[in-house]
């Protein structure tokens, strides 16, 4: 904690002046600009010399309904490349109690960290209300040096009826969920990644309401005996002064049905988070879940510092039929994030996982910074303990050790 | 006694009569039974390292007091959005496909812009005329000063606002509740629309950024010129967050 807290105190000494230095030079408010700047332009006031010729009866140009135009009724077609190149290496130093039980021989393990993603996509927008989308991923495999069978990522046709509504079919993605930097328990929309789906999105309350039915890409095989697995979620988010809240829902007979409630408000200059959601077991076998995540979120106006903390109470024992065993789970999450104030010239990020059950959890301090063009470099350090694992880029971390994750990406977009 | 009531009544006739100034002002550029959509071409001139273009596309709905904003450029924010419905904002990433939600964000980028400074005015509702003055010169205007006090929970606790003949701002110093000058807006240029009056060209330097070159302190400032204006309502779907998604 002092260690965060000495960085948030060192990144606002960069950014802020004192006031004291502000009154020294800027003297006088309405001279100011004139008087510290030689650049006539820079003198407001003489933006104001000439009078404003205001056209009092502007006709409805072209122009003037352009900017929809734009995004709604202009015929469209974009296709891009996208590449991301991520080469670096992983060092963990292992903590003593590790070693001492002859887990590893080695004090260290080292990964070498390669990935090389390319994804094509495709944006075809013929007609106002149609959209095709289409989004394939493929990348080199090192040690043969080809391709791999490359995957498609998305895959959707997308119809706006005017105001009433959206339909979107084929392989899609979406989130849901509020935690940041905890299991995001209440993501109901995290499995229709790998489905065939549809959604219907409809314009109420506010904001809307959307809707998705989905299945198992495998019931299109005839051997297939999963054809049960179809699930439908929903999602209802929308705002009312300063609430921001909603519910959603997740039903499949192969899964335990989900319900979720959420709201969001503010308190002073803090964002504060309440989301509860409740799994419910078809089989006896299995107990119903309850977890309940509570957050904080503030932002510093001038530096755009993120500080935010997560608690996620999970009580789902008390379902349980031997109830004398009884532990509730709770974790709790600390994280600090510079969107554009830098240290050194480095973006910085860090945070603090806690899993209060198990009495481990992890601490991760991360530096980005661009070295080249297209090209940054990046210098995580993940400390575990208590046989805590951090997964980072499909790699398992040894619990209770310390790494240096070193990274070189260079990544680029070209659209045609 | 008499005296008293007589106090009163001037007191209180003065301040319905600021009150409808500010209602006048407020609803110049207010569009109540329209939507407003514009470009905004964002400058942001950094002293000491050079200056940021960003473009937004603005859609207002200020009976419902909700707004979309989508960010067209640059490439690195290309698909960036805001919607905001009274006074929460979800944010649009299109980077890893997902919203979060907040009440707090009061920046629309890295420059002095405010959110507030996109939505309608509302001061005849946060703010109070605390001083008048008549008749001052701002380069070929006649304008009219009035000294603002927030009642409610506002960006600004104070505003110097300079009004035209036509009751259109021409200057705004927004100042912090310590009385510190944190910036200066000038508004060059409006358009009209209908009966309305949409800005179409806002200087701002913010007095709490810079940098010294040569010697001598140079302040940030956006320039934001608005484009495009259009009164034409807009479909219920725009101000969707499934709008944001579908343009990202």
């Amino acid at each position: 904690m002092k260690f965060i807290g000495i960085l948030l105190f060192l990144s606002m000494q960069f950014t802020i002046f004192s006031t004291d230095d502000l009154d020294s030079l800027l003297g006088d408010p309405d001279s100011t600009v004139a008087d510290t700047n030689e650049d006539d332009s820079l003198n407001l006031d003489g933006f104001l010399d000439q009078k404003d010729q205001i056209d009092e009866n502007e006709p409805e140009s072209e122009e003037a309904e352009s900017v929809l135009d734009q995004i709604l009724e202009d015929e469209s077609a974009k296709v891009s490349i996208a590449y991301s190149i991520k080469a670096g290496v992983i060092n963990s130093f292992l903590s003593s109690d590790i070693m001492s039980e002859n887990y590893f021989t080695e004090s260290y393990v080292f990964e070498p960290l390669l990935s090389n993603p390319v994804y094509f996509k495709i944006d075809l927008r013929p007609m106002s209300y149609l959209r095709f989308y289409t989004s394939v991923e493929t990348r080199v495999d090192v040690d043969t040096v080809s391709y791999v069978t490359p995957e498609i990522d998305q895959l959707f046709l997308e119809y706006t009826i005017s105001d009433m509504g959206e339909i979107r079919f084929g392989k899609q993605k979406a989130s849901w969920g509020k935690a940041l930097i905890l299991e995001n328990f209440a993501d109901y929309a995290s499995e229709i990644e790998d489905s065939i789906s549809a959604r219907l999105f409809f314009p109420v309350l506010n904001n809307g309401l959307s809707l998705y039915l989905y299945t198992n890409e495998e019931l299109f095989h005839a051997d297939v005996e999963d054809w049960k697995k179809i699930g439908l979620s929903a999602l209802l988010d929308t705002a009312i002064g300063d609430y921001n809240f909603g519910f959603s829902a997740r039903l499949e007979r192969t899964e335990k049905a989900g319900f979720t409630g959420f709201v969001t408000t503010v308190l002073g200059f803090i964002d504060i988070t309440s989301e509860l959601s409740y799994l419910v077991s078809h089989e006896s076998t299995y107990s119903d879940e309850i977890s309940w995540l509570t957050s904080f979120l503030y932002e510093h106006p001038e530096t755009g510092i993120q500080l935010g903390a997560e608690y996620i109470f999970n009580p789902s024992r008390l379902f349980m039929n031997d109830f004398k065993d009884t532990e509730f789970s709770h974790t709790a999450g600390l994280f600090l994030f510079s969107r554009k104030t830098r240290l050194f010239g480095w973006k910085t990020a860090a945070k603090w996982v806690h899993d209060f059950t198990q009495h481990s959890g992890e601490v991760s301090i991360a530096f980005s910074r661009g070295i080249l063009p297209k090209v940054s470099m990046d210098v995580i350090i993940p400390v575990s303990y208590n046989n805590y694992v951090i997964e980072y880029e499909d790699v398992d971390l040894p619990g209770s050790s310390t790494s240096l994750i070193l990274l070189f990406r260079l990544s680029d977009t070209f659209t045609f | 006694m008499k005296i008293l009531v007589l106090l009163f009544l001037i007191s209180f006739s003065v301040y319905a009569e600021d009150s409808e100034l500010l209602a006048e002002i407020d609803s110049l550029v207010t569009f109540d039974h329209t939507d407003l959509s514009a470009q905004y071409d964002i400058s942001t001139y950094i002293p000491g390292t050079g200056t940021r273009k960003e473009s937004v596309l603005m859609f207002r709905r200020d009976a419902e007091n909700k707004f979309v904003i989508l960010w067209v450029g640059p490439d690195s924010k290309k698909g960036k959005g805001y919607l905001k419905v009274d006074n929460s904002i979800w944010l649009y990433d299109p980077k890893d496909s997902r919203f979060t939600a907040s009440n707090v964000r009061n920046r629309l980028s890295d420059n002095t812009i405010r959110i507030s400074d996109l939505e309608p005015l509302r001061l005849q509702n946060d703010y109070s005329v605390t001083n008048t003055e008549e008749n001052i010169q701002l380069g070929a205007y006649n304008t009219t000063l009035l000294s603002l006090e927030a009642v409610t929970e506002t960006d600004f606790p104070k505003r110097n606002i300079w009004i035209d003949e036509n009751n259109l701002i021409r200057k705004i110093e927004d100042y912090s509740l310590s009385g510190e000058l944190l910036r200066t807006a000038v508004i060059a240029e409006y358009t009209a629309l209908g009966n309305k009056y949409a800005i179409k060209k806002v200087i701002f330097v913010d007095h709490l950024k810079g940098a010294e070159i040569d010697g001598r302190f140079t302040n940030e400032r956006t320039t934001i010129d608005i484009s495009r204006h259009s009164d034409k309502e807009l479909p219920q779907m725009i101000y969707t967050k499934s709008f944001l998604e579908r343009n990202s």
